[in-house]
């Protein structure tokens, strides 16, 4: 049993098992001419009521893909899903079309690129009542002033005139916001946030992260939030699953994992990226090599070919397992992973190899 | 909005001015004139002719005679070749027929190519998209003056199913506008599925699908208004392909059309039919390439006409 | 497994064109296209030798017969030997192989000549035109001049000039008398009016002779090509002992009695096969097609060639030089110039060949001096290129608007006026058509150019001091070739198309005063000759298969390159 530290709206912290949703060995299989690309393969994971919880991970880790396995929006062919996702004791994978209830109505979605995510040919009140009218059963003028509602709580300026506008007539972040409230309007029990600010200028990023993070706290909505960039986990999220290669290699609650990453693909995410708190001639230390090719994965762990601490079991695949109370890894080494060693400050790096070739003896041997 | 469609308007008889002073000195100065088959006739016979059609004045005197008929009485002028008929009189004859016909033909197009685009995509790689989309190669391939010959031979001749020629019924009508409308509803295909395979991938559609919304709902209110895009800015391009196809068709089923008052009096230098032809047809091309442009406009919101 | 990346670089770099081609191989549209291409063009290339008929010769006679048809064909000389011991009075003989422009001669050889008592010439009436009759001009009597006076002439229609001795009046050759023991030698020479000969219904024309004879010899004049006449001998009545052509017997002609309907030669059968049947006056549909392919090819490869020499040139040249404010407005410009220009040239020749030859001159050369004139980097230096700009500038906008209302017409209208106007001569379609192909070109190429002036070699060549015409011919030109190929084989079927088009409705290309026969025209006779319930539908059916498998394969091989010459595609699977 998973127990989570959980804020209530008091921001007294209590014991919850309330699981809303519940991801058991979910795969998604891609058919290409490459191969057989296992963008999922075998995630299990828990989100509990009101809960926030983190996807961390590389580009093409699997993060996005599997929040579309679970909602059903991978296209099949050439895409196979399988594994159960039981969400308020309904397996989504098993629904049929009866997930289209779900979808929008109890489990919302905030995709990546605002400026790509809302149809540009429709005026932005068409597509926020068409959720509203479809879920709620509101007629077109109620739905439309819950749109506005919603619109002005999101802080749009003027939104009983700006619904009447199409998405280019918004800047990125408005566009964002309008997302944010077409996806709460219908006041979901889970938002999955798919990367909201990676398109976005930083300034903006904290807006946004900001109004998600009020409106959880006031709706008691559960988020999932997808996202490569470790500061956006830090600050929203209370608990953390770290995937890489379509599977889950570290979860743990978030002050645990900054503090403490039990997986050596952890450390390297966490010394990877410069953080404010350092002097600016700390060391950077990057994952040497490339993600792996997803239909060729490599025998065994498949971090292991990029992975310093590497050793002969690591040819056999770790399974994800219990480490500590409330945290799991999927890693062969006994102990905690030592920190590689340093390879160069920022400034260093920018200057090139060449004045740094003397600090790395590991990048030698490629 | 109201500002463009007003300045387009009003470049109309600009555009209109110069065709018909292109089409009004490139017959004129063609070698031998419309009367010049008629010979053994006597020369005063043939100077009555020519004055009779105003042929003895100078040039810039019958441009100027012809220009003032056409701005202050929109008369166009007797035919040349058809003795006692105005040019007015054959093109009012022959502009509804060719009308109807494009008409027809323009519906055939868009009902065929939109709903077999619009099915291929959503069934991409099954077998009605790959039947559907070697057929639109056929029919884009094939020009219509096989495709008409060939439905003559197989509806009209073999089964008489549909008539030959002629422009009474519908029995006359149905092939002219499948032969018309088909590589228009082979290319309207094509780009449909295109357009719709295109929007289909974009993330606004994943956002339409996660809202819950049912497959059809998605397909029409939010891919097919993109989707239709590229089918939208081929009509204007494709208007003038039927215009010339017309001439073809209206050929091969002997339609009393515009197009084929256009070929013979070209080719019987009938030269105050062919300016009246050809103005006609300038005439309605601006005007269908601009409502096409203001339609396009309306699908598009992003685009803005100031 | 840490080298992966270094696997992913070691791919072997494939030169651009051998992995184009790779890829044209891998697509089987493609290569159909392809193998179609290369079989119709190397039929067209072949088709004066391999086509079985002249093309335009008319068996009249043989009419419509459908793809197939076997047609007893002869040579230049049959003999007919009929037994002696038949009553000779009742031999009719009917020829057939009356075509136009034909002189027939028929020796009639009377053995023994004793016997003869009459000879008739006969000249039926045809059935189709009854009212209207071949005429027989001359009759030649070398010899036996007491016979003339027994010539009879059955119908009063007919005029029969005979003449005694005049052996050369005709201006052949005298045919060789046939000498036979003891015998006399008639040669009778029938020249038909040829002004009447479309009337003349060969079946139905027959010459009877009565008199006792052992031998009839008929002998045709004929270019020695068709050969494909109808022979078709009846001999009423009559037992045939042996046929000999060209001295050889003739075998399967012993069959007492009947009429002759097959013949062979050395065991070959004496038919020749019409693959795809004739048409309504005989001519070998095959023929017809293959010809009327290599016409509508040659029209759509040379108006492409022309149009792809200019417009590479022109676009090449116009997107090196080009600063950013030389659009492709004065490229537009060039063309209404252009079309004016050819227009003036025209006119002033009458529409005649030279005027149209100066009109396609004018096009080739104005266009380029009116983009060398242009701009600081222009051929001829930056202040003449720019006092001769000026001037073009400022007409710029107008001729813009010229264009415009050019562009408004659909241009096959265009091209149908020019050719009414300047006639349907072959250098108006090449200009007219070409004029905007041309364009086409010139601006995809500019574009390209444009785009490669900018890559980083260019500059290199440019630094390391090589000239414009060598940046242009050793940079430029190859890497634009892809696109060039691509359009090239997109261009031919456009132009086929467009010229069938013209062809289908009637404006056939003359030359010569001929009119020449391409699909279109091929397509638009075939249309007209169809029958209720589908008859003679190979006359349709054929040349617009031949057209459509033609435009299939040349567009699918465009396609198919464009694909694969595709940078975007490139190394992709």
């Amino acid at each position: 049993m998973t127990f989570v530290e959980r804020r209530t709206s008091s921001g007294r912290l209590e014991r919850s098992t309330d699981i809303l949703l519940d991801v058991r060995d979910l795969h998604c299989h891609f058919k290409t001419d490459d191969g057989i690309v296992k963008a999922v393969d075998g995630v299990t994971f828990q989100v509990l009521r009101g809960e926030s919880l983190g996807i961390v991970g590389e580009s093409g880790s699997g993060k996005t893909v599997t929040n579309m396995a679970m909602m059903g929006l991978v296209p099949t062919p050439p895409g196979k899903v399988w594994g159960e996702a039981i969400f308020d004791g309904q397996d989504l994978l098993r629904l049929g079309d009866g997930i289209r209830k779900i979808r929008g109505r109890r489990v919302a979605t905030i995709f990546q690129d605002p400026m790509t995510s809302l149809n540009p040919f429709l005026r932005i009140e068409r597509q926020m009542t068409e959720g509203l009218q479809l879920h709620l059963g509101l007629s077109r003028g109620d739905a439309r002033k819950r749109a506005v509602e919603w619109l002005e709580k999101v802080g749009i300026p003027n939104p009983g005139k700006r619904i009447f506008q199409y998405p280019h007539e918004f800047s990125g972040g408005m566009r964002q916001r309008v997302m944010i409230a077409m996806a709460l309007s219908t006041e979901p029990e889970l938002l999955i946030a798919d990367e909201p600010t990676t398109a976005l200028d930083v300034t903006i990023q904290a807006q946004i992260l900001e109004l998600i993070g009020d409106l959880q706290r006031e709706l008691g909505t559960a988020v999932i939030m997808i996202t490569h960039d470790l500061g956006v986990v830090a600050g929203m999220c209370e608990r953390v699953v770290v995937m890489y290669a379509g599977r889950i290699v570290e979860e743990a609650t978030a002050p645990d994992l900054f503090g403490d990453p039990a997986h050596p693909y952890t450390l390297g995410l966490l010394t990877s990226v410069p953080r404010l708190d350092e002097t600016v001639d700390a060391r950077l230390i990057p994952i040497e090599g490339q993600p792996p090719n997803l239909a060729h994965l490599p025998e065994g762990c498949a971090f292991a070919p990029r992975c310093a601490s590497s050793f002969d079991r690591c040819s056999d695949e770790p399974r994800l397992e219990d480490w500590a109370p409330g945290r799991r890894r999927a890693c062969w080494l006994a102990g905690k992973p030592e920190a590689p060693r340093p390879v160069g400050t920022a400034s260093e790096r920018l200057r090139g190899p060449d004045e740094t070739d003397a600090t790395k003896p590991a990048e030698a041997s490629p | 909005m109201l500002r463009y469609i007003l300045r387009r308007l009003l470049g109309l008889p600009v555009v209109l001015l110069i065709l018909v002073t292109i089409t009004f000195f490139l017959a004129r100065v063609a070698p031998g004139g419309p009367f010049s088959a008629d010979k053994n006739v006597p020369p005063e016979i043939k100077a009555n002719i020519e004055a009779k059609y105003h042929l003895d004045k100078p040039l810039h005197v019958q441009y100027g005679r012809y220009l003032r008929d056409v701005v202050t009485r929109g008369d166009l002028g007797p035919s040349f070749k058809h003795k006692d008929q105005t040019v007015n009189e054959i093109i009012e004859r022959g502009l509804p027929v060719s009308f109807q016909l494009g008409f027809l033909a323009a519906i055939f197009a868009v009902t065929f190519g939109v709903s077999a685009g619009v099915i291929a995509s959503i069934r991409q790689n099954s077998w009605f998209d790959y039947g559907s989309m070697s057929v639109a190669v056929l029919g884009m391939t094939i020009p219509n003056f096989v495709v008409g010959p060939i439905l003559v031979l197989l509806f009209a001749r073999y089964w008489k199913v549909f008539n030959v020629a002629g422009w009474e019924e519908l029995k006359d009508m149905v092939l002219p506008a499948i032969t018309l409308g088909l590589p228009f509803a082979a290319r309207i295909a094509r780009l449909t599925r295109a357009g719709m395979l295109e929007i289909v991938g974009q993330d606004f559609i994943r956002t339409a699908r996660a809202k819950g919304l049912a497959e059809r709902v998605v397909i029409v209110r939010h891919a097919l208004k993109g989707g239709l895009l590229p089918v939208v800015s081929f009509l204007g391009p494709g208007l003038s392909y039927m215009m010339v196809g017309s001439l073809v068709v209206e050929r091969i089923f002997r339609i009393p059309g515009l197009g084929q008052e256009f070929i013979e009096s070209a080719l019987n230098r009938d030269y105050t039919l062919v300016n009246g032809t050809v103005l006609v047809y300038g005439v309605i091309l601006v005007v269908m390439n601009l409502i096409v442009d203001v339609v396009y406009g309306y699908l598009d919101p992003r685009i803005r006409y100031d | 497994m840490t080298d992966a990346p270094e696997k992913a670089n070691a791919v072997k770099s494939r030169g651009l064109w051998a992995d184009a081609l790779r890829r044209l191989f891998k697509n089987w549209m493609a290569v159909f296209g392809l193998i179609v291409v290369i079989l119709v063009s190397s039929t067209s290339i072949l088709a004066d030798w391999i086509i079985p008929f002249d093309p335009s010769y008319q068996q009249r006679w043989v009419g419509a017969k459908p793809p197939g048809h076997e047609q007893l064909s002869v040579t230049n000389e049959v003999r007919v030997t009929v037994g002696s011991e038949t009553d000779p009075r009742n031999l009719s003989t009917f020829l057939e192989g009356f075509g136009p422009d034909e002189t027939h001669e028929i020796s009639l050889v009377a053995h023994p000549p004793r016997e003869l008592e009459e000879i008739w010439i006969k000249i039926y009436k045809s059935r189709k035109y009854p009212d209207r009759a071949p005429k027989v001009r001359e009759i030649f009597f070398p010899t036996r001049r007491e016979t003339l006076d027994e010539l009879a002439i059955t119908d009063p229609l007919h005029t029969l000039r005979v003449t005694d001795p005049l052996p050369k009046a005709i201006g052949d050759e005298e045919p060789e008398p046939f000498e036979l023991p003891g015998g006399a030698t008639f040669r009778v020479k029938k020249k038909i009016d040829a002004s009447l000969l479309p009337l003349v219904d060969p079946e139905r024309t027959a010459i009877e002779w009565f008199g006792t004879s052992a031998k009839l010899i008929l002998q045709w004049e004929r270019p020695a090509r068709s050969e494909n006449d109808v022979v078709r001998i009846f001999l009423r009545g009559r037992r045939i002992e042996k046929i000999l052509m060209n001295g050889e017997p003739v075998e399967g002609f012993s069959a007492p009695g009947r009429d002759i309907e097959e013949a062979t030669l050395d065991g070959e059968p004496m038919v020749h096969t019409h693959l795809f049947g004739t048409d309504d006056v005989g001519r070998d549909v095959l023929s017809r097609v293959l010809k009327g392919g290599q016409i509508s090819l040659a029209v759509g490869l040379i108006a492409t060639l022309v149009s792809v020499t200019i417009g590479v040139a022109v676009g090449a040249t116009s997107g090196f030089l080009s600063d950013s404010q030389v659009s492709s407005a004065s490229m537009l410009a060039g063309a209404a110039a252009t079309m004016a220009a050819c227009g003036i040239a025209g006119v002033a020749i009458g529409g005649s060949t030279p005027g149209a030859i100066a009109a396609i001159v004018v096009l080739v050369l104005f266009v380029p001096t009116s983009f060398v004139c242009r701009g600081e980097r222009g051929l001829l230096g930056p202040s003449i290129g720019r006092l001769l700009a000026s001037p073009l500038t400022t007409v710029d906008g107008l001729l813009m608007r010229f264009v415009d209302i050019i562009y408004t017409l659909p241009y096959m209208f265009v091209v149908i006026l020019l050719m009414v106007v300047f006639g349907r001569n072959l250098f108006v379609l090449f200009a007219a058509l070409g004029a905007v192909q041309w364009l086409t070109m010139a601006r995809i190429v500019r574009g390209q150019t444009l785009s490669l002036k900018r890559k980083e070699f260019v500059d290199a060549a440019e630094v390391s001091g090589a000239s414009n015409f060598s940046i242009i011919f050793n940079h430029i030109v190859p890497n634009v070739l892809g696109v060039v190929a691509v359009y090239t084989t997109l261009t031919i079927p456009a132009v086929i198309l467009q010229e069938s088009f013209l062809a289908f409705i009637g404006l056939t290309v003359q030359v010569d005063g001929e009119a020449v026969e391409s699909w279109g025209a091929l397509i638009n006779y075939g249309l007209n000759q169809l029958e209720d319930g589908g008859g003679r539908s190979w006359l349709l059916l054929i040349p617009a298969a031949f057209m459509s498998v033609t435009l299939f394969g040349l567009n699918f091989l465009g396609d198919g390159l464009r694909d694969a010459l595709d940078p975007r595609m490139r190394g992709k699977s």
